[in-house]
């Protein structure tokens, strides 16, 4: 089992400020799928027990079998959970980019993909990288996430002057290829080469839709939105 | 599953136009993938990056070999300029995690004929543009010996393989 390389282990699961019984509830939960989250990304899903999630979480044995039956559901948890983030982040952002052109909301679509990996790389790497590895419980869900940029791709068919010829299968390769690439960069903990692959994503699943030279020019103008971002950040 | 690994890897002729170098190596990993499930199943989990007891080096080799043989397409005189190495990664990643979902989902891999000509329309429009990329979608399988007769010359023959024939002009 692999581990992955990489961040510091404290937590950001730490003790709830003292509320009422349900959010304290809430809170031991979010702890619990915090703690599981970050184990797992340190370790590989294999390595991790409930020993070292309740002592992560803060919380006693009592506590996390309250909440979950064991380990594996509340790793499925935490991946329905990143998931359900991720398509909310996705549609958040097609709702902002409805009515417009459609490579425009392909861009939208990339962007928010990647802002939801950059924000919290760590339960990036154990949703993305560790979730196959728990075994067939999960290999269903983690296979139609994989899958759920491709309708939207689809769409760039009914526009493309090529769409006669575009293989059937195209757009599980297209986005297969451009999760492969940002999965990979989690792997080695290179989470800010995630931002830096955006403009080429964008060229690669433009590119059959709309050919070079417009594939091109979209991928262009969110490189310079990207370094504009920097710089305004920098200053 | 190692050695026969090593085995697939194809030894291909440089001077062999690339896009039938790529064409030669993605047959070969279906047929060998095809030919014997469970490592279809070991190494495809391997090559998507999820296999819980995943052997690294074997799947470095696979990818670096695969993203290695369709970056060359960056030197086809064809090829625009501004053609990222991410492209070449993006495109074997796409071609791993697309077998594998079909195992998953399917229980088997897609026919090879079927399937191949797809994988290498989205490797060959980038480099060579789109009418070399149609060109792919008609092109047959070539003859079961060809492409992946090599792996018959190792220690372990894979299941429903035929026998040694004539090589390719491919291999080497």
């Amino acid at each position: 089992m692999r581990a992955l390389p990489g961040r510091d282990a404290r937590s950001r699961a730490t003790a709830p400020a003292g509320v009422t019984r349900e959010s304290a509830k809430a809170d031991q939960r979010r702890r619990i799928l915090r703690a599981t989250g970050e184990l797992v990304a340190e370790r590989g899903y294999d390595s991790v027990t409930v020993e070292l999630i309740v002592k992560r979480a803060r919380v006693s044995y009592k506590t996390f079998y309250a909440h979950f039956a064991g380990k594996e559901e509340c790793f499925l948890e935490l991946f329905d959970e990143t998931m359900v983030q991720t398509r909310a982040a996705i549609e958040a952002a097609l709702v902002e980019q409805a009515g417009a052109p459609w490579p425009r909301q392909v861009v939208a679509a990339l962007g928010a993909l990647f802002e939801v990996l950059l924000a919290d790389p760590l339960i990036a790497r154990a949703s993305i990288v560790e979730a196959p590895t728990v075994g067939p419980s999960i290999i269903e869900r983690y296979e139609r996430a994989m899958s759920d940029l491709s309708p939207l791709l689809r769409q760039g068919r009914e526009l493309s002057p090529y769409r006669a010829e575009l293989p059937e299968t195209l757009e599980d390769t297209l986005a297969g290829g451009v999760l492969w690439s940002a999965y990979q960069r989690l792997i080695v903990g290179q989470d800010e080469g995630i931002e830096s692959l955006l403009p080429d994503a964008i060229e690669f699943v433009l590119r059959p839709y709309l050919g070079e030279e417009e594939a091109a020019r979209w991928a262009k103008s969110a490189r310079e939105q990207t370094a504009g971002e920097a710089a305004s950040a920098a200053s | 599953m190692e050695t026969r690994v090593d085995d697939l890897l194809p030894r291909l002729d440089p001077a062999t136009p690339w896009r039938d170098r790529v064409r030669a190596a993605l047959y070969a990993l279906h047929r060998f993938l095809a030919a014997d499930e469970r490592a279809a199943d070991l190494l495809l989990a391997e090559l998507a990056g999820v296999a819980a007891d995943a052997d690294p080096p074997v799947a470095e080799r696979w990818t670096g070999y695969l993203f290695d043989l369709i970056d060359e397409g960056r030197d086809e005189p064809t090829a625009p300029a501004g053609v990222a190495r991410m492209t070449a990664e993006a495109l074997g990643g796409g071609i791993c995690t697309r077998l594998y979902a079909a195992v998953v989902r399917d229980g088997r891999l897609p026919d090879e004929a079927e399937i191949v000509p797809e994988l290498m329309y989205c490797v060959v429009l980038p480099y060579r543009g789109r009418d070399a990329a149609r060109e792919e979608l008609e092109i047959s399988p070539p003859p079961f010996s060809e492409p992946h007769q090599f792996l018959l010359a190792g220690p372990a023959t894979c299941r429903g393989a035929s026998p040694p024939g004539r090589r390719s002009p491919g291999l080497r």
